[in-house]
């Protein structure tokens, strides 16, 4: 019988290997290259739209922040840090502020409750539950004009349907959006209407990516629904929930369509948020070199904010 | 005590109203009985176990469980564990959560989780594992961390739906063992879903084939092997499966198998000119002619695989193709013709247009030496 053959002394560590056998490449820089070249290459037309409608306005922004301009928009003069001071002083300003916090905190909660428990139904498997889904979905479709002008005329004082169904019911009319207490709760029910379609959305597909084992798996060891929900659908939706809760978040800072056909930031500046101020401040009084600096404000503000979003909330986020 | 037996009675499941996931199944499992489901995919195994585990409901038929009929007792109450395929971790919460998320649900006092969770942990030797995450454990360790939720539930009955098949084959055989073990331990009523003959011949107190929803056979791994009730049950259990072949019963009763140089005689008459299927395991097939050899075959040898300690060669065996499993190592060329020697008292006996086993017992008649 023949033995198997006898292997040769092996190199004992990496670096002997590495001395002793290691040939060097044949190729050269160019071709070991190429791979980043052909990103490069396939990244260029994001970083141009990027590079021209974000980052150079952004930085932009800034430069003017710290600028009187005309009212074409061009500097005239440094000014230094003149413009955040006078945003500091500002009775107005400092109203946006609180307006905007009221604002995020009457519609980010609600619109993530809201869009999932519409998600936790439309996700039971019964029959033409697709009906639903799509129909719970269908607000994504709708653009801002579209939907503000919608809620405009439900909002009506006299013709509106919600005056309609209050008085149906012998409860008082309301004025929707005349009011400056009602006003902002008007813009902010919109806007989780507004909301729920993409939020829904994301949060079905985060349900239905939940293994069913998971449940049966708790049935059989006797947790009820709630139990399950809190135990298991939440984390393991916490992801999704994040992310949503994020982007509704960053959303609810930016909402101005709304705003300016449902109200005009008005009645006496009761729906003022901050970016609506802005583009008072820009393209009404022609104040670029204020209006920028309110920009940088509200940038570092969200950007802030949704760091701190992470560093906190990310602790209670299960990624799998 | 009927605490720990399950019965089924013409159970029964369609999923659209026509056609049969499992039909009319009967079995009564006795309490501490491994019993093993086993059948291709798509057979009903796992509905059935479902509808044991109350995930799924009966079409019709009776499930008793622990002596008492369970149709409609939630999941929760018919007193079982169970573990599922993919584990079913929940991977927000480590081992040691994911072992006591059950007793926490069943309001289990703290003392009595501790204790049950050691004595599970040191059972499964999962001690070190216990603050991990499960997507921090290879799929060994997943396996180990069900199995411990199954056992500190401390229920009669478990259930288990194809659990070693994430598994790779060595850890799948070692695990086998251990769930056997487990079980002889515990002395639960064990109901275990798979589609490995091999898991279902080695761990099995009794195991039921099933096809097509339809139950096959029940009986113990090796009556089943010895004497499958048709020829599914004879192709799907072993490895190799059963070599089968078409034969012709003649006249005055005697078989007559393709390229076979003597027919055989049966100890039952059949009705003549009526074809059956002849069926051999690859075991009892030898290259020599041994002691008890009193039939042989001649057949086309197709490939030969020499495994170490046994030689498997492929062949034409009258227009069938054979596998034989030789003991030994066998240096053959393949592609030319040989002799197969068997005993006839091996061979079975199937009908060909149901496949129910014949129950015939074959002869071959003494001749005069045939020189081949």
């Amino acid at each position: 019988m023949k033995q198997a053959e006898e292997l040769p002394r092996r190199v004992e560590t990496v670096d002997e290997a590495v001395k002793r056998y290691r040939i060097p490449s044949s190729r050269s820089f160019w071709q070991k290259t190429v791979n980043y070249r052909t990103a490069l290459l396939y990244l260029l037309p994001s970083l141009l739209l990027f590079g021209v409608f974000m980052f150079y306005p952004m930085f932009y922004s800034l430069y003017l922040s710290f600028f009187f301009t005309d009212a074409q928009g061009d500097p005239t003069t440094f000014v230094g840090f003149e413009n955040y001071a006078y945003l500091w002083e500002s009775a107005s300003f400092r109203r946006s502020v609180l307006v905007t916090i009221i604002f995020v905190l009457l519609t980010v909660p609600a619109s993530v409750i809201l869009a999932l428990f519409l998600a936790l139904l439309a996700n039971e498997k019964l029959r033409g539950i697709g009906w639903y889904r799509t129909i719970f979905a269908s607000t994504l479709g709708m653009s801002v004009a579209a939907s503000a002008v919608i809620w405009l005329f439900m909002f009506h004082p006299t013709t509106g349907v919600l005056n309609a169904a209050l008085q149906a019911l012998q409860l008082p009319a309301v004025s929707w959006l005349q009011d400056s207490t009602m006003a902002l709760i008007s813009i902010s029910i919109t806007t989780i209407w507004m909301n729920t379609g993409f939020s829904f959305l994301i949060l079905l597909g985060g349900l239905q990516n939940i293994d069913e084992h998971l449940y049966e798996s708790a049935r059989i060891d006797g947790a009820g629904y709630f139990y399950q929900l809190r135990r298991i659908t939440v984390p393991m939706l916490s992801p999704t929930l994040f992310f949503i809760i994020t982007i509704t978040f960053i959303n609810a800072f930016q909402s101005f369509g709304q705003v300016d056909i449902l109200t005009g930031g008005g009645p006496a500046e009761a729906t003022n948020l901050i970016i609506y101020s802005i583009y008072r401040e820009a393209f009404i009084y022609y104040q670029f070199g204020p209006a920028s600096a309110m920009a940088i404000v509200l940038f570092a503000a969200v950007l802030l904010l949704t760091l701190l979003q992470f560093k906190f909330g990310e602790r209670k986020v299960h990624y799998q | 005590m009927s605490d720990g037996q399950v019965t089924l009675k013409h159970v029964t499941k369609s999923f659209d109203g026509s056609q049969f996931a499992v039909q009319d199944a009967s079995v009564t499992i006795e309490q501490g009985e491994f019993f093993v489901l086993v059948g291709p995919s798509g057979c009903g195994k796992s509905t059935m176990l479902r509808m044991i585990a109350g995930l799924e409901e009966l079409t019709a038929g009776e499930i008793h469980m622990h002596g008492r009929l369970s149709n409609d007792l939630s999941p929760s109450k018919r007193e079982l564990s169970m573990v599922f395929q993919n584990y079913a971790l929940y991977p927000h919460l480590t081992v040691e959560e994911n072992i006591l998320f059950g007793l926490k649900v069943r309001k289990v006092s703290k003392q009595e989780q501790r204790r049950r969770c050691d004595e599970a942990v040191d059972m499964l030797g999962m001690r070190e594992y216990l603050k991990r995450k499960p997507r921090e454990l290879s799929g060994g360790q997943r396996q180990r961390v069900a199995l411990a939720r199954a056992v500190v539930s401390q229920m009669p009955i478990c259930l288990m739906d194809e659990p070693l098949s994430n598994l790779d084959a060595k850890l799948r055989a070692q695990m086998r063992t251990e769930i056997r073990q487990l079980q002889q331990e515990l002395g639960i009523t064990m109901i275990y879903v798979t589609h490995d003959q091999v898991e279902a011949m080695t761990m099995a107190d009794r195991m039921m084939v099933l096809r097509q929803g339809e139950v096959q056979q029940v009986g113990r791994p090796l009556d089943l092997y010895n004497h499958p009730a048709n020829d599914f049950v004879a192709s799907f259990i072993g490895a190799p499966p059963m070599n089968l072949t078409t034969a012709t019963v003649d006249n005055s009763g005697t078989l007559h198998v393709p390229g076979a140089p003597r027919p055989l005689v049966m100890d039952q008459p059949l009705p003549a000119e009526q074809e059956v299927q002849l069926g051999i395991r690859p075991e009892h097939l030898h290259l020599e002619p041994q002691e008890d050899s009193d039939w042989e075959l001649p057949v086309h040898l197709q490939t030969v695989e020499v495994l170490g300690n046994e030689t498997l060669l492929t062949m034409d065996a009258g227009g069938a193709d054979w596998k034989a499993k030789i003991p030994g190592q066998w240096s053959l060329e393949a592609k030319r013709q040989a002799v197969l020697y068997l005993n006839s008292s091996h061979l079975h006996l199937f009908a060909l247009d149901n496949g129910k086993n014949i129950g015939a017992s074959l002869s071959a008649p003494v001749q005069e030496e045939v020189t081949l």
